[in-house]
């Protein structure tokens, strides 16, 4: 098996929040705090609007996650399946992984006294025992449907080209920041449900050569600018001192 | 008793004002520590980041005169800087002190806070593991190079001789440490690319915040230097600082030219001119930061007068101000409709911990050689 990924298909969602529902089941998750909720937009004008409805603002699960790369003690790390997943027992709470997520979609449960980092693990525990995520085992219309990433993607191109104009010719995930194993397909322009546009080039590629590269050449650059410094100091006030003591002895 | 000390205590005034502040800093920060992020703050999941940490990263280039006056009066042996050396290092090591502080309210995890120091748990692409790990060290570097105030108010000559010869070291040490950390600050956010705008966000952030420590630390040194000679009454340590205003006004015009270039070379110059709030904002930092002080310190006659020297430093201090809390709060993507204000206690707990260091800051001039003519991290 190869990476995990989901497939979402906005033009097939009914709304009928069983993924939601199942999700917060299956991961207890604490009031008010989903990790996958579905979301309803209305397009166009009276009388011709119509509500599209999805699970939206979930994790992405990224290919190259920025959130992982932030954290300082690798409480959120990625599996060889592509799911990124959480420890709370490592996580200091610095937040950092919520403000470097392209996707904003790390959440923290903020009524609690000592908080932890809220999103969706990809079930991992349920693929280890070779179940199907919660959401998309429940959802009543293939809205979501699980696979490996490589035959969603054909897929989800198949169901783009079977839509006759239909549907957007984009499969939004597929190269966003590197390529996400969270897939998504849709007859509405992914802007107008809250998607934003991302670059193609993952976000953790220059703060990760910065920091293999970076950080051991500004210590070194500047341990030997300040050795230098320090050596002509010392050179000049020795030199110094030196011409002083021949002036007094002359 | 004590070598080359006056006693002399701050007004009454400044003691209640203080002890006041600091008393309710100290009760509202337990209060959060108790009750939990959401019960006391007004950060949100729009807002995971807010007033404490822009305090953050704001304070610790502050306090980078700490590590550019050990440049200047441990490595390059200016001996003329070794009078004021003491009270600015003094002044950088609460600032760090203060840093910590705050960091650990932040933490909503904050009982787990040391397992950022188990080596097991590092992940070396994380500039947060860096930033922490070098304050930390740094924070301990400071407290070797204050010391010799120790040893010397003890009078014991041993230890007094070993610093003598350590003092250089640990001074380059700790420049070392100040280089990393402050340039790790902007690499805390090349991750952002998505969502910085684009007059802040850039590759060179890590350069331009390690560039912005330095002059900010040099107008550090002038501010501190102002108010102690004013305070304790050394007017003649007032003398040296036309030199550093020179120099600040230098790293000033190199660091305007380099992020107007930068914006240029990026194709991202026409953001200075677009509408909205934060070409505003771009243009009140750069014109309040390094135009007006770059303007002050280049008149002779104006950075030869205390007022002149004080108001540029304000100047660099508020443009400093300005960019770090662009960077951490104001630039950066939000969904429609967030909004963000401190609460009352992260006001408070933030003046507080300022109050605990003006106070620990007042007692330490009044019974240690704050003052004396011997350098830090060295003794005579």
């Amino acid at each position: 098996m190869g990476q995990h990924s989901i497939l979402i298909d906005v033009g097939r969602c009914i709304g009928c929040h069983a993924c939601t529902t199942a999700c917060k089941v299956k991961n207890d998750t604490p009031e008010g705090v989903f990790w996958t909720r579905v979301s309803t937009y209305e397009q166009g004008t009276f009388p011709d609007a119509r509500p599209y409805s999805a699970p939206l603002s979930r994790c992405m699960h990224c290919e190259y996650p920025a959130c992982a790369s932030a954290c300082p003690v690798g409480a959120l790390s990625k599996s060889e399946e592509g799911a990124i997943t959480y420890d709370p027992n490592r996580c200091v709470g610095c937040r950092y992984c919520m403000v470097a997520c392209p996707f904003h979609t790390p959440k923290l449960d903020w009524d609690s006294v000592i908080s932890s980092i809220q999103k969706c693990q990809l079930c991992a525990d349920r693929l280890a025992a070779d179940l199907e995520p919660a959401c998309t085992s429940v959802c009543p219309t293939a809205a979501l449907s699980f696979g490996e990433r490589a035959s969603l993607l054909s897929e989800a191109r198949a169901r783009i080209q079977e839509s006759g104009g239909q549907y957007v010719n984009h499969v939004y995930g597929e190269n966003e920041v590197g390529g996400t194993s969270l897939l998504y397909i849709s007859p509405v322009a992914f802007e107008n449900l809250g998607f934003s546009t991302l670059g193609d080039e993952p976000v953790t590629e220059l703060s990760e050569k910065v920091a293999v590269i970076g950080t051991p050449a500004i210590a070194g650059v500047a341990a030997v600018v300040l050795a230098g410094l320090y050596w002509v100091t010392k050179r000049r006030e020795r030199g110094k001192a030196a011409s002083r003591s021949v002036e007094e002895s002359e | 008793m004590i070598a080359g000390t006056q006693r002399r205590t701050a007004p009454r005034v400044f003691w209640v004002v203080a002890a006041v502040v600091a008393a309710l800093g100290l009760a509202v920060g337990l209060w959060r520590l108790v009750q939990g992020l959401g019960a006391t703050t007004n950060l949100s999941d729009a807002y995971p980041w807010g007033l404490w940490i822009v305090f953050d990263i704001f304070l610790i280039p502050f306090s980078a005169g700490a590590f550019t006056m050990a440049a200047i009066a441990n490595i390059m042996n200016k001996e003329e800087y070794h009078a004021v050396a003491r009270p600015v290092v003094l002044a950088g090591f609460l600032g760090y002190a203060g840093v910590v502080a705050i960091l650990l309210l932040d933490l909503a995890r904050w009982p787990q806070f040391y397992k950022i120091l188990w080596p097991g748990f590092w992940n070396l692409h994380s500039f947060m593991l860096e930033v922490t790990l070098c304050i930390t060290l740094y924070t301990i570097v400071l407290l070797l190079e204050l010391s010799p105030l120790l040893w010397e108010r003890l009078r014991m000559e041993r230890a007094q001789r070993g610093f003598r010869f350590a003092g250089a070291l640990i001074a380059g040490v700790g420049i070392v440490l100040s280089c990393l950390h402050q340039s790790s600050l902007g690499s805390l956010f090349l991750l952002m690319r998505e969502s910085l705008h684009g007059l802040w966000w850039s590759p060179m952030l890590p350069l331009f915040f390690l560039l912005s420590a330095v002059f900010s630390g040099l107008a550090m040194i002038t501010f501190v230097t102002v108010i102690t000679a004013r305070a304790y009454h050394h007017p003649e340590h007032v003398d040296l600082l036309p030199g550093l205003a020179q120099a600040t006004g230098v790293l000033l015009a190199l660091y305007t030219v380099l992020r107007l270039a930068d914006l240029i070379v990026r194709g991202q110059a026409g953001l200075m001119f677009g509408p909205g709030a934060m070409s505003a904002l771009f243009w009140v930092e750069i014109i309040v930061g390094a135009v007006v002080p770059m303007v002050l310190f280049a008149l002779p006659t104006v950075r030869k007068t205390v007022a002149g020297l004080l108001w540029g430093a304000v100047c660099v201090i508020l443009g400093l101000a300005l960019n770090r809390a662009s960077v951490g709060l104001f630039a950066l993507e939000r969904p429609a409709g967030a909004q963000y204000f401190p609460s009352p206690i992260e006001f408070v707990a933030a003046i507080g911990v300022l109050a605990i260091a003006a106070i620990v800051y007042a007692v330490a001039a009044q019974y240690l050689p704050v003052f004396s003519e011997t350098a830090v991290g060295e003794s005579r």
